[in-house]
């Protein structure tokens, strides 16, 4: 009796690592872009691409647009941007043109466009 | 390894499997919530949060990711402090990224009863992007005469609140088009959106003020952080409005009232010692119903959410009085916790103060008018019976 209901305890148990283990594996992916001095990130249709990505200190973040639409790159919270204040054009940006920052603060920042606040995204910055 | 064990050690995992894999996600949702406690800024907390709920979206939809919205509200004091409309707002948001766009339509979305939390900012946060990026009249009533009819039974103002989100909406399209030598003009940014909502076929008067008041709310808020050229006026708030088209002014008074709080030091008594520079009765009541409606946005996570409002208005002349029960009635249905709105004005309605000033019945008379608009009917109808049966009559109606 005792080896049945450890079996079924630790078939259980297994059974439950297995599913918490699912559960908490983070489904978005993270594009590297450490050791360039330059990426490039593009608002299209189906939001920035990447949507994530690591980028190493110092590093320059060009955004542009396929959009055909303005947009105005920013630091979360919306509307007030206050996260990280200098990740802030200050103004909507034209669907022909880019901005450019340097990200110098090492960190996690999320970002948005500050037009159509769907679009977001996330940079992690060491 | 016996035989034995292994079989056993099957079966355990059979029997477990249903209830580990409806349950594991929800544990591992509120372990994950429970990790943006460790979080010393308030800014990261809301970031941690919506990383959580996104993540519930992602994997359940709308329910689980406003479920981790209502834990995250009474968990985190950073989430409830300053109001949580903006961040039902943001799950709006993501629901139209997630789930309305590429799909086949709003019928395809659900829409559970606590996406009427934080004074339905889900719906504001969802419509104003639908509409910005569909803004025809045409378009607007078709899509709120769908809402309404598919919802209203349980959110009686479904209606009224799409034609709010929607003229955010109208608005949110116009700034794509005012070039910047217009910016800080009020004319150029707000002349064709409220033209916009006048042209509504099936709009009642209430709805196309609503609409109107979108508009304004969109302004209001690009005042308070500086954008676009705009910037709140503190010495005299409500000093755009009066320039306005007289159909206008009444929606531009609303929407300013808003922001009443950071100008008045959280106190009623100046809130209506600014009110009454209004021209009209009429406005002056709606600066000041609005304003302290505001001040309960700042103040509803601290302790009961009322003492310091409650006390400063029982210093005020009766109809003052009146007004500010009704108006901390209705901040604190805006922004209580979601689907637990009722608890703290119930609370109020009970202080002694409000008994002895004779002012049960106004009291319970606004959390009577609240409930429908975000409960569906049985619950209505149970929290009616916590009101005292002389006051009842405006909740079994």
């Amino acid at each position: 009796m005792n080896k049945v209901l450890a079996g079924l305890c630790g078939g259980a148990v297994l059974f439950g690592a297995l599913a918490w283990l699912w559960a908490a594996t983070p489904s978005g992916e993270v594009a590297d872009m450490r050791g360039r001095d330059t990426i490039t990130i593009v608002l299209t249709e189906k939001g920035f691409t990447p949507r994530d990505f690591t980028v190493s200190r110092g590093t320059a973040v060009v955004f542009t647009t396929t959009r055909g639409n303005q947009f105005w790159p920013a630091s979360n919270e919306h509307p007030s941007h206050d996260l990280y204040s200098e990740f802030d054009p200050k103004h909507p940006i034209d669907a022909d043109a880019s901005w450019s920052f340097v990200f110098d603060r090492s960190g996690e920042w999320g970002f948005h466009d500050h037009i159509r606040s769907y679009f977001t995204g996330r940079v992690y910055v060491e | 390894m016996s035989n034995k064990l292994v079989i056993t050690g099957i079966l355990g995992i059979a029997l477990a499997a249903p209830a580990l894999y409806l349950y594991a996600p929800v544990v591992s949702a509120n372990v994950k919530l429970h990790a943006c406690a460790d979080l010393r800024e308030d800014g990261e907390q809301i970031e941690c949060i919506f990383r959580v709920i996104e993540s519930e979206m992602e994997r359940g939809g709308v329910d689980p990711a406003m479920r981790v919205f209502s834990k995250a509200y009474d968990d985190f004091h950073s989430f409830a402090s300053t109001g949580c409309h903006r961040y039902a707002h943001r799950v709006g948001d993501l629901v139209y990224y997630h789930q309305y766009l590429g799909s086949d339509g709003i019928e395809s979305i659900e829409f559970p009863q606590s996406t009427t939390a934080c004074g339905y900012g889900f719906y504001h946060g969802f419509l104003e992007h639908l509409i910005q990026d569909n803004p025809y009249p045409d378009f607007v009533t078709k899509t709120c005469v769908y809402l309404t009819g598919r919802l209203q039974s349980d959110m009686s103002d479904i209606a009224i609140i799409c034609y709010h989100g929607s003229g955010h909406g109208f608005e949110l399209a116009e700034s794509e088009r005012v070039p910047r030598s217009k910016w800080g003009n009020l004319h150029a940014f707000v002349d064709g959106p409220l033209a916009r909502c006048g042209e509504m076929s099936e709009a009642t008067a209430r709805e196309i003020e609503e609409c109107r008041q979108g508009v304004f709310n969109v302004i209001v808020d690009w005042m308070a952080e500086k954008q676009y050229g705009f910037t709140y006026n503190a010495a005299r708030p409500f000093a755009p409005c009066d320039a306005l088209p007289t159909a206008y002014v009444y929606a531009c008074y609303y929407e300013m009232a808003q922001k009443l709080d950071s100008v008045s030091g959280l106190d009623p008594v100046v809130i209506a010692r600014i009110a009454e520079s209004a021209p009209t009765t009429a406005l002056a009541d709606v600066a000041f119903r609005v304003g302290v409606a505001g001040i309960i946005q700042q103040t509803i996570a601290d302790g009961k959410g009322y003492e310091a409002s409650l006390a400063r208005c029982a210093t005020l002349q009766r109809l003052f009085f009146e007004g500010c029960i009704a108006s901390m009635i209705s901040g604190l249905f805006e922004h209580g916790p979601p689907q637990r709105e009722y608890e703290k004005p119930f609370e109020l309605c009970a202080e002694s103060v409000v008994a002895d000033a004779g002012m049960s019945k106004e009291c319970y008379t606004a959390i009577a008018f609240r409930l429908k608009r975000f409960y569906e009917p049985a619950r209505v109808n149970d929290l009616c019976k916590k009101i005292p049966e002389d006051f009842r009559g405006p909740c079994e109606e």
